[in-house]
């Protein structure tokens, strides 16, 4: 039996239909992308705060602990201030290590040598605790997902804070 | 023979679009899902595992300070010409966490597998840095390698005085020009891996850590004749006055420490200059290369200890949990090292690999 051809009228209601659900797929496709960035969210900003937790630890662990017990020397500088909100870590060969969070740009900061170098972006909170007494030193960071449109969707708010214990 | 008419075909054309819509649908909904729970489980665990690796890292300093107490002073290595680094196995362990152990809050009901290694470099077995850089005869017995690394690296100006101390640390710059050496050496197996000693890894590479001691100054600087590797050893009775070393072989050959009063010393006999080494057989400085795995995830520390300090005063005890608004999330580390023994840990340093 040979195909009878199309009408034209089918012709355009096939091309209509088509345009209607490649837009459609087009559209859901651009959503799921969102709605992918948005559940990740959380993941995205815990995997950042831990690495930041991860730093000020390793920060914390490494250094010279030699020199403080030094006899006749005059007495160390302490290896962890907190001066204004700003963390102070003296690491190796007296190097200091700043964390810093910048009000202005919401840009949490670790300046190294003078170098400042961006750690987190949206910090809406960075608060440090030293206990001298307990040798603990508490660290709270409230950030904010950038990454989302706040006009579409609410930013999720994210907080880590750890204790921890100087090892020295 | 099924009749199909106008009416019917587009009703079906119809549903097979609406099924194809909420196939769509519901597989894009559902990969979603799965990737932020993927997603967020993958983090969980990965912060899970960094967790366990630093209480692990505190957990360390247990053996450590046992086998400093009980093992250090009887170290005696033999002396195959291959090995060139005074390196012992303190730790070669593995075994599962019990998910009990874990704290509530980082559970995800898995039992973590944990693999810790600790293997014990001596300072005194190696050459002094400070020797290593200038016009020592003691750093003929390097490989050609690591002295061009030296030489290359740029310390600070203060290094190596008491108040920069020399650290592995300081050749992380230079190190990308020099592909054919590592600055930390690597873990030695032992237990059930352990092989013999002197069978060397081919691909293994000359560390600067195995060979120059950072931690190694005063005057006059000491040389442990028990665990120095053939060319060191050499070289030091050379310096020292001590021609003959027969003695030193045959004794570290039978694990048995070589006769030192016997031993010319020229450093203790008045004619000390700050480059003729002390022989010595026993070490007050070790350093510790410590490799914990924890569910795969990698961690190494290069920590340094030395013997003769008084004994600090312990920790205080652990304080009440904090309130900075988020008490719910607080997690405590315990990385307080142990203060009671009469080895210190005087500088640690993370390892990148």
């Amino acid at each position: 039996m040979r195909f009878r051809g199309l009408t034209m009228i089918e012709t355009l209601l096939a091309i209509a239909l088509l345009t209607l659900i490649v837009s459609a797929a087009a559209s859901w496709t651009a959503m799921a992308g969102r709605l992918a960035t948005i559940s990740a969210a959380p993941a995205r900003q815990e995997t950042l705060l831990d690495a930041v937790c991860a730093l000020i630890q390793r920060d914390l662990l490494t250094g010279d602990f030699e020199v403080e017990g030094r006899r006749g020397a005059p007495p160390p500088t302490p290896r962890v201030q907190v001066n204004d909100g700003v963390l102070e870590i003296r690491g190796r060969a007296n190097a200091i290590h700043r964390y810093h969070l910048d009000r202005t740009t919401r840009v949490l900061q670790r300046t190294d040598s003078g170098t400042p170098r961006v750690l987190l972006h949206g910090v809406d909170e960075f608060i440090v605790t030293l206990d001298d007494d307990n040798r603990t030193l508490d660290v709270a960071i409230e950030m904010r997902d950038e990454s989302i449109d706040a006009a579409q969707a609410k930013p999720a708010t994210r907080t880590a804070t750890r204790r921890f214990n100087l090892p020295w | 023979m099924v009749n199909l008419t106008r009416p019917d075909s587009a009703r079906r054309g119809v549903a097979l679009l609406i099924v194809l819509a909420v196939l769509m649908i519901t597989l894009t909904a559902t990969s979603i899902i799965m990737s932020a729970a993927a997603n967020a489980s993958a983090s969980r665990r990965l912060a899970q595992a960094d967790h366990i690796a630093i209480d692990l890292l505190a957990a360390a300093e247990e053996p450590i300070q046992w086998w400093l107490k009980n093992e250090s002073d009887k170290v005696i290595l033999p002396l195959p010409p291959t090995v060139l680094e005074p390196a012992v196995a303190v730790l070669d362990d593995s075994f599962t966490l019990a998910a009990r152990l874990i704290d509530d809050d980082e559970a995800s009901g898995e039992s973590p597998v944990v693999q810790i290694t600790i293997t014990a470099f001596d300072q005194r077995g190696m050459v002094p840095m400070q020797l290593a850089r200038s016009g020592s005869p003691l750093r003929l017995s390097l490989p050609t390698e690591v002295l061009q690394l030296l030489d290359a690296a740029d310390l600070p100006p203060a290094s190596g005085t008491l108040d920069v101390q020399l650290g592995l640390d300081l050749f992380s710059r230079a190190i990308d020009d020099y592909p054919d050496v590592a600055i930390f050496p690597s873990a030695v197996a032992g237990g059930a891996n352990r092989r013999p000693f002197g069978a060397q890894d081919a691909a293994r590479l000359p560390a600067l850590g195995g060979l120059v001691a950072t931690h190694n100054r005063g005057t006059p600087v000491r040389i442990n004749i028990c665990t120095a590797p053939m060319p060191l050893v050499e070289a030091a009775c050379r310096l020292a006055g001590r021609g003959d070393i027969d003695q030193i072989v045959a004794a570290r050959t039978a694990g048995k420490r070589p006769d030192v009063p016997q031993l010319f010393d020229r450093a203790q006999s008045g004619e000390a200059a700050s480059s003729i080494p002390s022989i010595v057989t026993t070490t007050d400085c070790w350093s510790f290369r410590i490799d914990l795995t924890v569910n795969g995830l990698k961690q190494s520390w290069w920590s340094t200890y030395t013997r003769g300090r008084p004994p600090a005063p312990l920790p205080a005890p652990r304080p009440p949990t904090p309130t900075l608004g988020h008490p719910s999330q607080i997690r405590t580390r315990a990385i307080t090292p142990r203060k009671d023994h009469d080895w210190t840990c005087v500088q640690r340093l993370a390892i990148d690999e």
